[in-house]
């Protein structure tokens, strides 16, 4: 059996948790045909898979994980020449990374895992981009309105954009020295934006340009991937879409895209059995 | 008992006095926000323009806090990072023995624009409007964004405005790697209160206190375009620009030669004005009184925001933030490209920086040349040239051109002019 880290990394509601579970409900439905399937149960408390798994099934929104309380998922994966993998994934809390960029300080977790695993998966969030949208810009959209009080610098919202970039930046620095042999991009709530067809690379581009300079210059030395990625199958925000999804079979909320728009898959392990290879 | 201070900077008598010697808002004060002491500050400036022998990056030294355990809180099990503000000459020295650095100094007398360049500069990556480079890396996206904050709808303004560099702050250095025709080069800016560059022309002593000159390749002189507007100023943009400039020159700091970009800042106000010919006196006045003094000097007309949409009548700027409208038909950075145009750099084929394009090629999606494309209006104009300018160190020629004899001229895309030459 070979036993692998994956270092799962993004800012708060990249969709980290939702990834787990979805994952998880995936894998132990024992679907044929996956590119890494369910091979045994560890002999591990279940609670936490079991538990996000109810949840998601449900269509409930997850808690988001909380520093302090991080917990650790392994699943055992069987790839189809007949070996065995142990996934180990971290689950961090969003705000560790956000800490990392607005604080300008790292966990020592989050410093022990990013350099333990020469595999990371970065969630970002296509759905909530905070765009560096300017004061003159505002004005525009006020139309008159009177805007709140002047408002002191806060790194929390600061664009997207700066802050991922700016985390995956730390990671791969000197100060945590993480050197993953393989990243893996995942733009998370793909169903936000599955309906425009462009590809990965041209949603990243467009939504966070910065993000997608700083990864092309990245690929001298690390193997890089983007992808679409659907956990939930809709914004549980909104009642009546909650209900939509709920009509579905729960794998019919996944998908997961690679280079073509047009040809979704549900099996997110081909993302992990690319990244794990 | 001695009640705590609520300032983390000695030099602060907040606590007495209620005033803040970093003349900000009290309340945003990052001295007194309790993020930053002091020390910390000192700590990213471990010589000032000494050029002592510490010389640790922002990356070394959050490691050595992270060998040392010194967290700084009490129950924080983890390590400091750099704070991602702008970096000292020491940081920079550093930073030019990792890979091909470049200085370009930007002297500009207060309230010219300098912050408003940088940050526009800076915004031609955020933006996806960076054509013919993209970002490869900066050790001060935090410095970046802190100083973009007066002009973002965060701030809750309605206007675009900059953080202004502070007298106490001096001399610092924003970060900049990127990529271009497949080398890659870190470009420190230079910024330094604008205050202190206007008395550069009190005597040439106060002129060799500007450290960072020397080690310079191009010096961005800005004339504040607002100037040009006022018969009562429309004068003093040269003035001022001869006597800092000559004075500079008599203290030796040009003796390299460095290359001077003569960079008019608000150009969109004066083009609206229909004084842009003002400008070009400025710069045949200054070419003729300087050449001797630089390899050569060049002109470039800038504006940082988004006001020239409005005085050109077109297109207002989006009102969501992913508006993929046409590009207006604004004196805009127009493409410099890479296959284009060559640059005479004679550091161009140096080994140092290069990126193994077969590599780069093989990420998914994410080849360089596929990358300065964007969803957004440029808010400006004359960066994206300014930014060639600065990474070839030289005036970006057309391909079928020959590289003129130096000392040269040659203006940006707006104005009377016209296109490049």
């Amino acid at each position: 059996m070979t036993t692998r880290d994956l270092f799962l990394a993004g800012l708060p509601d990249a969709g980290k948790t939702t990834f787990i579970a979805a994952l998880w409900f995936l894998v132990f439905s024992r679907q044929p045909g996956l590119a890494l399937g369910f091979h045994s149960l560890e002999d591990v408390d279940m609670a936490y898979l079991d538990g996000l798994r109810t949840q998601w099934v449900q269509a409930n929104k997850l808690e988001r994980t909380k520093i302090g309380s991080e917990r650790t998922a392994v699943i055992n994966l069987a790839a189809p020449d007949g070996s065995i993998l142990r996934l180990s994934l971290e689950d961090f809390a969003g705000e560790g990374f956000r800490r990392m960029w607005a604080d300008r300080r790292v966990s020592s977790k989050i410093v022990e895992q990013a350099r333990k695993s020469d595999r990371h998966l970065l969630l970002v969030n296509v759905g909530k981009v905070t765009y560096p949208q300017t004061a003159d810009e505002f004005r525009r959209q006020l139309a008159g309105l009177e805007p709140g009080k002047e408002a002191p610098f806060d790194p929390r919202k600061c664009p997207t954009a700066a802050q991922v970039t700016d985390v995956l930046q730390t990671l791969l620095s000197q100060s945590v020295a993480a050197s993953p042999a393989k990243i893996a991009v995942a733009l998370t709530a793909w169903d936000e934006v599955a309906e425009e067809g462009k590809t990965p690379a041209a949603v990243l581009i467009e939504r966070l340009p910065l993000l997608s300079q700083y990864l092309a210059s990245l690929a001298d030395r690390h193997e890089i991937r983007l992808y679409g990625l659907s956990c939930q199958g809709g914004s549980y925000d909104a009642p009546a879409e909650r209900s939509r999804v709920l009509e579905l079979p729960p794998l019919d909320r996944l998908s997961l895209v690679e280079d073509d728009p047009k040809a979704p898959t549900k099996d997110l392990t081909r993302m992990l059995a690319w990244l794990l290879d | 008992m001695v009640a705590a201070r609520s300032c983390g900077n000695s030099d602060c008598n907040f606590d007495e006095d209620g005033v803040c010697v970093e003349d900000q808002d009290p309340e945003i004060c990052r001295f007194r926000s309790g993020r930053v002491m002091i020390a910390d500050v000192e700590g990213d400036f471990p010589d000032k323009d000494e050029g002592g022998a510490a010389g640790h990056t922002e990356d070394e030294e959050g490691a050595i806090d992270r060998e040392a355990g010194r967290d700084g809180e009490g129950d924080f099990d983890g390590i400091h990072l750099p704070s991602g503000l702008r970096l000292d000459t020491a940081d920079c020295r550093a930073l030019r023995e990792v890979g091909p650095t470049r200085v370009v100094s930007i002297l500009a007398p207060k309230d010219a624009g300098k912050t408003s360049l940088i940050a526009g500069l800076y915004g031609l990556f955020l933006d996806g409007v960076a054509d013919g480079f993209s970002y490869s890396g900066s050790t001060t996206l935090y410095g970046l964004e802190r100083l973009c904050h007066l002009s973002r709808a965060a701030s809750n303004r309605t206007v675009n405005d900059m953080v202004r560099t502070r007298r106490a702050e001096g001399l610092g250095f924003y970060h900049l790697s990127i990529d271009r025709l497949g080398r890659r080069l870190g470009l420190l800016l230079a910024d330094r209160p604008g205050e202190t560059v206007r008395e550069a022309a009190h005597g040439i002593q106060t002129a060799a206190a500007l450290t960072e000159l020397p080690s310079a390749e191009i010096i961005a002189y800005l004339i504040d375009g607002a100037l040009l507007l006022e018969p009562a100023t429309r004068h003093l943009a040269q003035s001022d620009a001869e006597a800092i400039l000559e004075t500079i020159a008599a203290a030796g700091q040009f003796a390299q030669r460095p290359r001077l970009a003569l960079v008019l800042t608000k150009a969109d106000r004066v083009e609206a004005a229909g004084v842009g010919q003002r400008f070009d006196q400025i710069v045949d006045a200054l070419t003729r009184r300087f050449e001797d003094r630089f390899a050569e000097i060049v002109a470039f007309r800038t504006a940082a925001n988004a006001e020239v949409l409005e005085v050109e009548g077109s297109v207002a700027g989006p009102a969501t933030p992913l508006a993929n409208a046409a590009t207006p038909s604004l004196p805009t950075t127009d493409a410099l490209s890479a296959d284009t145009f060559v640059s005479d750099d004679p550091t161009a084929d140096a080994p140092n920086g290069d990126i193994p394009e077969d590599k780069a090629s093989k990420a998914a999606g994410l080849a360089p040349d596929a990358v300065p494309l964007g969803g957004r209006i440029g808010r400006g104009f004359g960066l994206n040239e300014l930014m060639i300018y600065f990474l070839d160190g030289a005036a970006p020629v057309r391909a079928a051109t020959a590289s003129t004899s130096q000392p040269t001229r040659q203006y940006g895309s707006f104005g009377r002019e016209g296109a490049r030459r």
